[in-house]
């Protein structure tokens, strides 16, 4: 991982493309611009983290056998 | 091809079905072509075209099963970027199919849809995406099984 220190208005680029900006600092909290093509998606980690392990569990999901009964 | 599927077994399919995924899924990324199954023995059910299978070729324990939300909930509404779909080629309402990954745990009442990040696959290049939606009210984990039961 690489560590820049910025301050607030200053900028990292990332590749050719992506501009990360830092918008605001308040206490523990730094806001972030980013600045990059639509065709690259950009989300909170969280969410990308969440993602990834719904979509583990789901690859081992269980019974759609029982779910079709329902439809019955 | 042969391909080994974790829901029907060795299924022979032809070459030009395989759908590529250029960035995998997340948690998959090293899965890159699928193929899109149906179970046959939903023909003329009420599950016809409701749920649809993603194996993936590079891992046949990457199984995926998949609902087409709009079948359960007309008001599905995924707002999605032109250009986040844009590598999946030129974009028609013929061609462009959605459909939300489904996580089936033990308890079926627990029946989960992932409405936040459907799959996009553009059936006429065969090309696929995992697209993370910016609706703040869709849930990863949106319990249907009411709206299923209301479906009959």
């Amino acid at each position: 991982m690489l560590a820049l220190t910025r301050k607030k208005g200053e900028s990292i680029m990332i590749g050719d493309n992506v501009e990360l900006v830092v918008l605001g600092i308040q206490g523990e909290q730094v806001k972030l611009g980013i600045i990059a093509p639509k065709s690259i998606s950009v989300h909170r980690k969280e969410i990308y983290e969440q993602i990834q392990n719904e979509n583990k569990e789901a690859a081992h999901s269980g019974d759609i056998a029982a779910v079709k009964k329902l439809l019955k | 091809m042969f391909v080994e599927t974790r829901h029907f077994g060795r299924l022979e399919i032809e070459d030009d079905k395989v759908i590529t995924f250029e960035e995998g899924l997340p948690g998959f990324e090293k899965c890159k072509r699928f193929v899109l199954l149906k179970d046959e023995k939903d023909i003329d059910t009420e599950a016809e075209g409701l749920f649809w299978y993603l194996q993936s070729l590079d891992d046949p324990e990457a199984s995926f099963v998949m609902m087409d939300v709009l079948m359960v909930m007309p008001g599905y509404n995924p707002m999605i970027e032109a250009d986040e779909i844009a590598s999946l080629g030129e974009y028609s309402p013929e061609t462009f199919f959605v459909y939300n990954i489904v996580v089936i745990p033990e308890n079926i009442m627990n029946l989960s849809v992932n409405l936040k990040a459907p799959i996009v696959i553009n059936e006429k290049e065969k090309k696929g995406k995992q697209i993370i939606v910016s609706n703040e009210d869709y849930a990863i984990r949106y319990h249907i099984f009411e709206e299923l039961k209301k479906m009959k």
